[in-house]
């Protein structure tokens, strides 16, 4: 008979599980870091909203100056990726609350938005089209991609504005409007000059009704 | 369903994680117990040595190995070297060794193929008490080889010998990651010697006492793989081997992927026969062998194939998916949207428990890597293969063994060595040696 030192596999099984741990540890920790993250994105957004109610005071100012407007953009586009991300990535339920809270204000920042290019358009004669997105995160494959294509379709035509909305999403009573106000029954459907398509637009399609 | 394969994948990602943590973290263990014995023993006695070298269709290297086995520095009185060209070489082996009697070496020519059947035929005629199988694509750089690899036979409980073996300096891709999966195996096979579970001294370069075979049998000349059939006889009956990791063999290793998976086939179908054959051994009393390192190689082989399956399953639905979406917007775009989306901010940084212990592993594996390099003494240039290995061994060791086993299944016989060899595992059972 051999001899065994079990000795040998509680050693390995022990320093193994202390590597799983200290894995855990810095998982945590990152978890830990993003909420904090989260909060304060919720902060900086509550901050970032009143300066950005000054700032468009001061653009309904002079609302044909387009600085005012790009400005406005990289504000809306900066929180829109970080909207994207957070609501592909954060799927745990404790997150989900402090996400719910940004997407409340994300939502009215888009409203906002999206009146001040209504007026831009109707003041100053530019032409900046507008769609209404609205998606459901929750079962719906083809507002992903109707999604994708309309990001597709912003990189090649900037001065689209789009604005998501996700129908899934009670808490927000904008959006609750906004499906009122146009009938929105099924996701996704888009709203461009008042006309709703609610089905999947293809690229080609958006060209025509754009 | 897909949701299925993701989730499954993911705890399939954490259990061969943490096996792999589990065994890399024994592994060094044992070896950090034992640092004191990486120094060779002293043992002034000189043996009596016969180096045999079977041969078939190995004109391309038997000249080189036979001048390696030449000039070993040992006393010449006490050396024999015979070189048995075997099968009706279609070359010119017999030709080319026959060169070399003049030197003392002794060369013969059998009918009948078989490495096994070579070196049993060598075994009977050696003189010397020290039997070395030595393989004709092999050579030696190391001149005291040989006082290294006897020095071990000072322990009269040592039987078995084997030095580390090392491929030829790489020079294509197939034999870069060669090169850094042998300098692992060179760390695993002095571990294994430390706690008595070396399942294999391979045929490249073993020493032998020549009574072992009168106490365990010949070769297995029906067995693809005899070296390995024949260590697990010797572990059976619990003959210890040891294993010499500053004496290093070099062996000629496949240049191309085609090769490779031929030769590897080869010894997968032959590791499987043998372990059925010998599944007595997975038994407690047969030691670490029996219940950790056995059984380990089986689980590492099942997860591997497991985990290879589930991640070709994973990719093709994230290709399935990255292709949806291409179809719906232009084809040219699609590139761009998927960079698009890719940020360095440390806001989207994402760690899970298994990519941390993932850098731990890969940490683990530097560390053996070093340590076998280190004792060895081996000084090839090591970088842009290790990168390679540690991109792609994992698809090779898996697609493999995936057609081994589909080459099991299918029951097809395998020509190596001059022999058609019987793939039918029923037919290798009664054939068995007892």
């Amino acid at each position: 008979m051999r001899e065994i030192n079990k000795l040998n596999f509680i050693a390995a099984f022990s320093i193994t599980t202390l590597i799983f741990l200290a894995g855990f540890a810095f998982s945590s920790s990152i978890y830990n870091s993003k909420i904090d993250a989260l909060q304060q994105i919720e902060v900086e957004l509550y901050t970032d909203n009143l300066e950005i109610e000054a700032q468009y005071e001061l653009a309904y100012s002079d609302v044909c100056d387009t600085e005012s407007l790009i400005t406005l953009n990289r504000d809306l586009n900066e929180m829109s990726d970080k909207m994207n991300y957070l609501e592909r990535e954060i799927t745990d339920e404790s997150l989900q609350i402090i996400l719910k809270n940004i997407k409340r204000q994300y939502f009215v920042m888009e409203i906002k938005h999206w009146l001040f290019v209504q007026r831009v358009n109707e003041e100053c004669g530019y032409d900046y089209p507008t769609i209404l997105f609205f998606y459901s995160n929750r079962d719906c494959p083809s507002c992903e991609i109707q999604g994708i294509i309309l990001t597709e379709y912003k990189k090649e035509n900037p001065n689209t504005m789009i604005y998501s909305f996700d129908t899934a999403f009670s808490e927000s009573k904008i959006v609750k409007n906004l499906i009122e106000k146009w009938d929105i029954t099924r996701q996704p459907s888009i709203v461009y000059h008042d006309i709703v398509f609610d089905y999947t637009v293809s690229r080609g399609e958006l060209d025509i009704i754009i | 369903m897909f949701g299925l394969i993701t989730g499954f994948h993911a705890t399939l990602l954490f259990v061969v994680v943490y096996f792999s943590v589990f065994c890399s973290t024994f592994f060094i263990l044992i070896f950090l117990q034992n640092i004191q014995h990486m120094k060779n023993p002293k043992n002034p006695k000189k043996y009596s040595v016969t180096i045999i070298i079977p041969a078939h269709n190995e004109e391309a290297g038997i000249a080189a190995t036979i001048k390696s086995a030449l000039s070993i520095n040992y006393p010449k009185r006490l050396l024999e070297i015979m070189v048995i060209e075997n099968g009706e070489s279609k070359d010119k082996t017999y030709a080319i060794a026959k060169k070399f009697e003049k030197f003392g070496v002794k060369v013969f020519q059998l009918k009948k193929a078989g490495k096994g059947h070579a070196l049993n035929y060598g075994i009977k005629k050696a003189k010397g008490e020290i039997i070395i199988t030595m393989d004709a694509d092999t050579y030696i750089r190391d001149k005291d080889i040989l006082h290294k690899v006897l020095s071990y036979f000072s322990n009269p409980e040592i039987f078995s010998v084997a030095p580390a073996i090392r491929p030829a300096p790489p020079k294509t891709l197939a034999q870069r990651i060669q090169y850094v999966e042998y300098v692992f195996g060179i760390f695993l096979r002095k571990v294994f010697s430390l706690i008595d579970a070396v399942y294999v001294t391979p045929g490249a370069f073993t020493a032998y006492r020549k009574v072992i075979f009168k106490k365990v049998g010949y070769f297995d000349d029906n067995n693809i793989t005899e070296d390995f059939e024949m260590t697990l006889r010797i572990q059976k009956q619990h003959f210890r081997i040891a294993n010499v990791i500053d004496a290093m063999v070099y062996t000629n290793s496949p240049d191309n992927f085609s090769d490779l998976m031929k030769q590897r086939v080869r010894w997968f179908l032959g590791f499987i026969d043998c372990l059925i054959i010998h599944k007595s051994l997975f038994h407690v009393k047969h030691g670490y062998l029996g219940i950790f390192i056995l059984p380990s190689a089986i689980i590492s082989i099942t997860l591997s194939l497991a985990l290879f399956l589930f991640s070709i399953g994973k990719l093709i639905f994230e290709t399935v998916k990255f292709f949806t979406r291409a179809s719906v917007s232009d084809f040219y775009n699609m590139y761009k949207f998927t960079l698009y989306n890719i940020k360095f901010d440390s806001f989207f940084y994402s760690a899970s428990i298994v990519d941390f212990v993932v850098v731990i592993l890969f940490l683990l594996g530097v560390f053996i890597f070093f340590a076998a390099r280190k004792y060895s003494k081996d000084q090839e240039k090591f970088a842009i293969s290790f990168f390679f290995y540690i991109a792609l061994y994992v698809f090779l060791f898996a697609s493999w063994w995936i057609k081994t086993l589909l080459y099991k299944l299918a029951g097809k016989d395998l020509r190596f060595g001059g022999v058609v060899w019987n793939n039918n595992l029923i037919s290798k059972l009664t054939n068995r040696v007892s």
